[in-house]
């Protein structure tokens, strides 16, 4: 009894005491209910009922959250990333124009600008992408890179579907004629493909080549929300998305 | 909905006031069910349509974030009398019904 008298008089203790009984459960709640989406309402609500009940009941409800979080969260982020609501989906606008020697800092401006053109969606497979949008700037004749959350419908027009045994090295893929297709994990599933333009489309965008035209008539087409990085045979790179949020 | 154990629990807390609102926190322990598996009851109760949802107005004095509370509808009512006529004669859920005595 004496020694636990004698820690409570340590201010060091009794401060360690306050953080975790008084701030901590709000803290730790804040970080928890970020395995749910953004918008999910459970967000809100867990926090509403965290300050609605007694002081000394906040820990151990926290504690019993891990559980909400883990089993509710996670899979309602993982089927909010597989399929991006269609509202989430606007006007294709370009994100980011960069220009240049292809040095680190620029990829990784790139790779920021590739995460704000898919809003609410993580990037599982950021090494990858940087790997292929590092190819893709270094690329001979350029190349046009397109990122979404899932599959894209037009994979079934691809000249080359790929998998993940396929003996196609991440340089060889920017070598076809055509677009290059991953998902958000820096999965490639098919490379060069057609990216068709539409007449009714064409008005987006009425400068630039044919890949700055391919991809603003892509991305007015696209059903999810997508990214598309276009390098021309300068080395500039535009990135474009068609997100509300972006 | 299938019946279950937890689910006969929440509905049961529900039927103890069919027409006010209950909260997250509340029902959790009034039904002895924790939130990990509560919470995704409700949703699909709110999925079925069993509930509606809302926010409450928080006291003016308070700087709390608002609560989501939730509210039985006329077919939600009817939906969890006949699940408990249903487990009332099923002999799994038996101790519920003999604590609940």
């Amino acid at each position: 009894m004496k020694p636990l008298l004698e820690l409570a008089r340590d201010w060091r203790v009794l401060l360690l005491v306050v953080v975790a009984f008084g701030l901590a459960p709000g803290v730790v709640l804040r970080l928890l209910v970020r395995a749910y989406p953004r918008d999910h309402p459970r967000r809100e609500e867990l926090l509403g009922e965290l300050y609605a009940m007694d002081f000394v009941k906040r820990p151990l409800w926290v504690a019993q959250q891990i559980e909400t979080a883990v089993f509710e969260g996670l899979p309602a982020r993982r089927q909010f990333g597989a399929a991006q609501p269609l509202e989430e989906i606007g006007v294709p606008r370009l994100i980011g124009r960069w220009g240049g020697d292809a040095s680190s800092v620029q990829l990784a401006s790139i790779l920021s600008d590739i995460g704000r053109g898919l809003p609410g969606v993580r990037l599982r497979g950021a090494k990858m992408l940087r790997t292929l949008v590092f190819e893709a700037v270094h690329a001979t004749h350029g190349a046009i890179l397109v990122v979404s959350p899932g599959k894209s419908e037009s994979a079934t027009q691809c000249d080359i579907p790929l998998d993940k045994s396929s003996p196609h090295s991440e340089r060889s893929l920017f070598e076809l004629d055509g677009a290059v297709l991953v998902d958000t994990n820096g999965s490639c599933y098919a490379a060069g493909v057609r990216l068709e333009l539409s007449p009714t489309r064409t008005e987006l965008c009425m400068q630039g080549g044919a890949r700055q035209m391919a991809a603003w008539s892509y991305l007015a087409a696209a059903q999810q929300v997508t990214v598309v990085v276009v390098v021309s045979a300068d080395s500039v790179v535009s990135v474009l998305s068609n997100a509300n949020k972006a | 909905m299938r019946l279950t154990y937890s689910l006969l629990q929440v509905a049961l807390a529900l039927s103890r006031d069919v027409v006010g609102n209950h909260w997250g926190y509340e029902l959790s322990k009034a039904s002895g069910v924790r939130s990990g598996v509560l919470y995704p009851i409700l949703e699909r109760m709110l999925k079925d349509d069993w509930l509606t949802d809302g926010w409450e107005d928080p006291p003016a004095d308070s700087r709390r974030p608002k609560r989501r509370y939730y509210r039985l509808t006329d077919k939600g009512r009817d939906q969890i009398g006949a699940l408990t006529q249903q487990a009332a004669v099923d002999a799994r859920f038996a101790s519920i019904f003999w604590f609940a005595q």
